[in-house]
């Protein structure tokens, strides 16, 4: 493990209640390194802004500690902690122009009149802004705003930025120009950015570490390939990316690799991911894209049918039954999509041990 | 005027709604405006016609040191009691209105009541309890007790006009680095004070309009525009009364309107 | 990687949920801390010159010392015996001759003819006597019917008794034209003292009749204002406003004069030749009709006004194709969805109006007068506080029972006073 110095940022046994009575945040331990951009990702409700709250000094923690480059934050009030914050609803003062909201932060430190306005048209040009500094929040886009803030929240060189949903508020195409947008300023200044979404797009492509909440607790860190690749847990297996959920009975291990029997009775080989016993309930996650289809029959390969095709432009989503209820979704090429639907009678889908993660059926 | 989906019946029926309501507002406006011009009147009667125009009433008016001083009264209890109750009442609402605040309801309910118990209760109950404290005969007093009648007013707006701020920008501002006194002073005042302003201006009318507790609290050092009007108006009504309650009616309105004008420009600046 | 079920929740599982509160509620504190400091300025200055004020008001509508206080001795033997006998007149001598000394006497004296009328005389006479009374006195009874028959009437003596207890409903029951009798049950009062009744049923009367007026008159100007492009909408909005803002003595003022003899509402009625001799219009029930509609209307129009300006206009429109006629789709779609806006507002300027006082003391005559007006005249002119206060209590009650329930219809933020019109 490593020391508090290490780590930038460090939550160490974090618990928060707004109530007394019911943890928000159960126990949060989670280190971030400088210069990282790690996204906090989860469904409303998991504990995600709660910890960013934490952060920024909004909210005092119930237990534990916080650490910012290894000075404990506890008791540091929000306008001492030099961590810069931007909201879902930009949160821009509506009283003042652009370049009045720029200068804000550099206002209240106090800065040189000439130091203000410098630094504020320099921040303007970065968001691509020149020229709208005269202008009232009202009187931009949402995008437009939410580089504003973005601006406001960077100049006056915080330790860290957070964000809070910060592109929740977007329509998509501007969100996904938005993302690029503050990866690349991301990149240009070095900044620590702790990045809060409930959009796995989101986390997977601008982060470089992502950590997944649930129910109070982080489930995994990670990066983003091995998140999506090699989920340690099922709910992140389902809730990082589209995946198949298939139910059986662990039958044993075989050769480092477990035999699940699934619910129609056919035997597949799995990674086994969780501890259980031999003749529990588990459940397989196989990602759409890593099912293989044959048209012919062969050794662990599992008949199916046809059931639905989904279309959308360069892949296409075919829906298959495998009996019993159990339904699988896969991903096809164009190409292949051609292939299959000349003779569409018989399919055959084979997983490699490797993509098929076998979990606890409870968790 | 008409909606085109009207029948012809109907339209008799919103033509008749209009008719109507355009002599209500008649009633309304009409008895005001009425004595103006009898406050310019030459005679000493308070009717129509009248035989010529005079300033001869108002220069009565300035020249009376009751009149005068009633003026000089009024204006420094509604000042006092304006500024008092504005700071009391904009700190209030903005307690109020913080997530943190206990009981929210039940205080905003006790802290408006003033505005509904009968100023007759309110004036005698403060009437016994001054009285035990030397504060009945004094500004001290009056300015005391219109606080009270006035600042439920200004928890009113205030409150308004923060339902509508985003309390965000207050943990940005902190984030930013301010203070919270900073921020307050940079960020939530400025866009709360329509709210503020037009607290201070239902306090400032509301003091200075009011006869109750001024009837009771008051010393004869004390008297107020209203109370002397009161009385004129009880034991002797001749135009002076008319010529006093002009300028009530400009003063009102001149209070109203600087308030609008400041409100209204501060708007336009954000609010395009 | 946890897994997150309850089960394995460890501040739960150990039962350190005390610890968890305990933490829990000093962060919360510091922020409670916070609000509390902000709103503690006025909440204090509210409880300490308005509820402590009216607190102590409404005591004296129960409590009435005087004769406790000041005739102790009588007072002991009253409530441990409780009869009128010789040993009572010898108290009471007692009581007189040192209440001359401490010059108490006149309160008590008040105190009882509040009751019955004719105790200040009689005490008076009483303690003028004493001073002169003989050092043996063999029946004190005697000594007191000699000066005066009447100390030895019931009626008399029953307001000695009710006049004795510190804490009492005596005000309370005069309020209500009902008093105490002779065994402590409840009879009505003498003609001469039960008006209060009738005062009451006045004062809500009154009440009434102008919340029905502002009703039939605020009803169709909500409407149309509600209705109305936004500029005619604007120019009735600023007549409404106009008169809502003028001073509430200005406009009083104005009634009186236009309404006089005098007035110009006469002399166009008798240039007219609508009538030859001016009518009284002011200093009676029509004067305070008419400035009490006048000052309350605004309050009855606001509310109800924002509430039409939100029913969507397609509405009555919808019922007129599924076949209502006109009038019937107004009253049957139309006016129930007014009914917040219009008892918030009717409930308000009922409140209002009968708490009024300098509007009926101007245009009224002597039998317009309401509550408050008896309110402040036992308060100045008889001293009678207790009555005063009982009075108070009951105008008190009364508001705060209908204020409450005004509260409670106006839970739609839409109606809440300072909103964006006023």
């Amino acid at each position: 493990m490593a020391k508090p110095q290490d780590a930038f940022v460090r939550f160490e046994n974090v618990q928060k209640s707004y109530d007394g009575k019911t943890l928000v945040i159960k126990d949060l331990n989670l280190d971030i390194f400088k210069g990282e951009f790690v996204s906090l990702l989860g469904p409303s409700g998991s504990g995600k802004t709660t910890a960013l709250m934490l952060l920024a000094g909004f909210e005092p923690p119930t237990k534990g500690t916080i650490h910012l480059d290894g000075r404990l934050l506890n008791s540091v009030p929000a306008y001492h902690r030099n961590i810069g914050l931007v909201f879902q609803n930009y949160a821009l003062f509506p009283h003042l122009t652009v370049q009045e909201n720029i200068a804000y932060p550099l206002r209240v430190r106090g800065a040189p009149k000439t130091e203000v306005i410098d630094r504020s048209r320099k921040m303007l040009d970065m968001v691509r802004l020149s020229g709208f500094g005269g202008r009232y929040p009202n009187q931009l886009s949402g995008g437009q705003q939410q580089r504003v803030a973005v601006a406001r929240s960077l100049v006056f060189d915080p330790a860290l930025v957070l964000m809070d949903e910060p592109l929740g508020a977007l329509d998509k195409k501007l969100r996904e120009e938005m993302q690029l947008e503050i990866r690349h300023i991301h990149e240009q200044i070095g900044i620590t950015v702790v990045f809060v979404t409930h959009d796995q797009d989101e986390a997977l492509t601008m982060s470089d570490r992502v950590a997944v909440f649930d129910q109070g607790r982080i489930q995994q860190v990670d990066y983003p390939a091995e998140l999506y690749e090699r989920p340690g847990n099922k709910f992140v297996a389902s809730f990082v990316g589209e995946t198949n959920m298939l139910s059986g009975t662990f039958e044993g291990q075989e050769g480092g690799v477990a035999k699940v029997r699934l619910n129609n009775g056919a035997l597949m080989a799995a990674s086994r991911i969780d501890e259980v016993v031999i003749g529990a309930r588990v459940a397989v996650s196989v990602r759409p894209e890593r099912i293989r289809l044959h048209q012919t029959e062969g050794v662990g390969r599992v008949a199916a049918h046809h059931v639905e095709t989904i279309y959308s432009g360069a892949n296409s989503k075919l829906v298959l039954s495998i009996g019993n209820g159990e339904r699988v979704k896969t991903i096809v090429s164009a190409v292949e999509m051609a292939e299959l639907s000349d003779q569409a009678s018989a399919i055959y889908l084979s997983i490699d041990p490797a993509d098929a993660r076998m979990f606890s059926a409870q968790a | 005027m008409f909606d085109h989906s009207l029948s012809g019946r109907e339209r008799v029926f919103v033509a008749a709604a209009w008719v109507f309501s355009g002599l209500v507002i008649v009633f309304l406006v009409l008895p005001i405006v009425a004595i103006i011009p009898l406050s310019f009147t030459s005679d000493s009667l308070l009717s129509y016609p009248m035989p010529d125009w005079s300033l001869r009433w108002y220069r009565e008016l300035m020249d009376s040191p009751a009149w005068t001083r009633a003026l000089k009264n009024s204006l420094i209890v509604a000042v006092g009691s304006t500024c008092l109750a504005t700071v009391l009442g904009t700190l209030a609402a903005i307690g109020l209105n913080r997530r943190s605040c206990p009981w929210p309801i039940l205080i905003t309910a006790f802290l408006t009541t003033p505005m509904i118990v009968p100023v007759i209760i309110t004036a005698i109950s403060s009437y016994f309890f001054y009285s035990r404290l030397g504060l009945t005969n004094s500004f001290a007093g009056m300015i005391l007790a219109h606080t009270i009648l006035g600042a439920p007013f200004v928890v009113i707006t205030v409150t308004a006009t923060l339902k509508g701020f985003d309390q965000n920008q207050i943990k940005a501002a902190s984030s930013l680095g301010a203070r919270p006194i900073y921020a307050f002073r940079t960020v939530t005042l400025p866009q709360i004070l329509p709210g503020v302003v037009s607290g201070a201006v239902f306090a400032f009318v509301t003091s200075f309009d009011e006869v109750i507790v001024a009837l009771f609290v008051a010393g004869s050092q004390q008297i107020t525009l209203p109370r002397q009007m009161f009385s004129g108006v009880r034991d002797n009504l001749d135009p002076t009364i008319a010529a006093v309650a002009t300028l009530m009616v400009l003063v009102t309105f001149g209070a109203l309107g600087i308030a609008g004008l400041a409100v209204a420009r501060r708007r336009r600046k954000f609010k395009p | 990687m946890q897994s997150s079920t309850y089960s394995t929740e460890p501040e739960l599982r150990s039962g350190n949920i005390s610890g968890l509160r305990r933490d829990f509620a000093a962060a919360e504190r510091r922020q409670k801390t916070g609000s509390l400091l902000l709103l503690l300025p006025l909440l204090l200055f509210t409880i300490v010159f308005f509820a402590t004020p009216i607190t102590g008001l409404l005591f004296r509508a129960v409590h009435s010392p005087e004769y406790a206080s000041f005739f102790p001795n009588s007072t002991e033997h009253l409530q441990s015996s409780g009869s009128f006998n010789e040993r009572f007149y010898e108290t009471l001598f007692l009581d007189i001759r040192s209440s001359d000394e401490a010059r108490t006497s006149g309160r008590v004296a008040r105190r009882l003819n509040q009751d019955q009328s004719g105790f200040i005389t009689m005490v008076k006479r009483a303690v003028r006597a004493s001073r002169s009374a003989p050092e043996d006195i063999t029946s004190y009874q005697s000594w007191f019917l000699d000066l005066d028959d009447r100390w030895g009437e019931p009626d008399y003596q029953n307001a000695i008794r009710r006049a004795v207890p510190k804490f009492t409903d005596f005000y309370l029951l005069a309020t209500l034209d009902m008093k105490r009798g002779e065994t402590g049950g409840f009879e009505k009062s003498p003609e001469n003292q039960a008006i209060f009744v009738n005062v009451i049923l006045r004062t809500l009367w009154i009440s009434f009749s102008v919340t029905m007026i502002c009703v039939l008159l605020g009803y169709p100007v909500a409407w149309t204002m509600a209705n109305a492009s936004k500029k005619w909408r604007n120019i009735l909005l600023l007549g409404v406003l106009f008169s809502f803002w003028t001073s509430l003595l200005v406009r009083t003022a104005a009634w009186v004069i236009v309404l006089q003899k005098e007035g110009p509402v006469n002399n166009a009625l008798q240039t007219l030749g609508l009538i030859d001799a001016p009518l009284q219009l002011v200093f009676n029930r029509f004067g305070v009709y008419v400035a009490l509609t006048h000052i309350l209307l605004p309050f009855l129009i606001f509310p109800l006004y924002s509430v039409m300006v939100g029913i969507p206009k397609d509405l009555m429109r919808a019922a007129k194709s599924l076949g209502a006629r006109p009038v019937r789709a107004f009253f049957s779609i139309y006016v129930p969805q007014t009914f917040p806006g219009l008892s918030a507002g009717a409930i308000l300027v009922f409140v209002l109006s009968i708490g009024y006082y300098i509007t009926p003391a101007l245009v009224g005559g002597p039998k317009d007068q309401m509550l408050s007006y008896f309110i402040a005249f036992y308060t100045n002119n008889t001293i009678n506080w207790g009555l005063a206060a009982a009075l108070a209590l009951n105008l008190l009650v009364v508001t705060l029972v209908l204020y409450s329930l005004y509260q409670y219809i106006i839970r739609d933020k839409r109606l809440r006073l300072g909103g964006d019109d006023v």
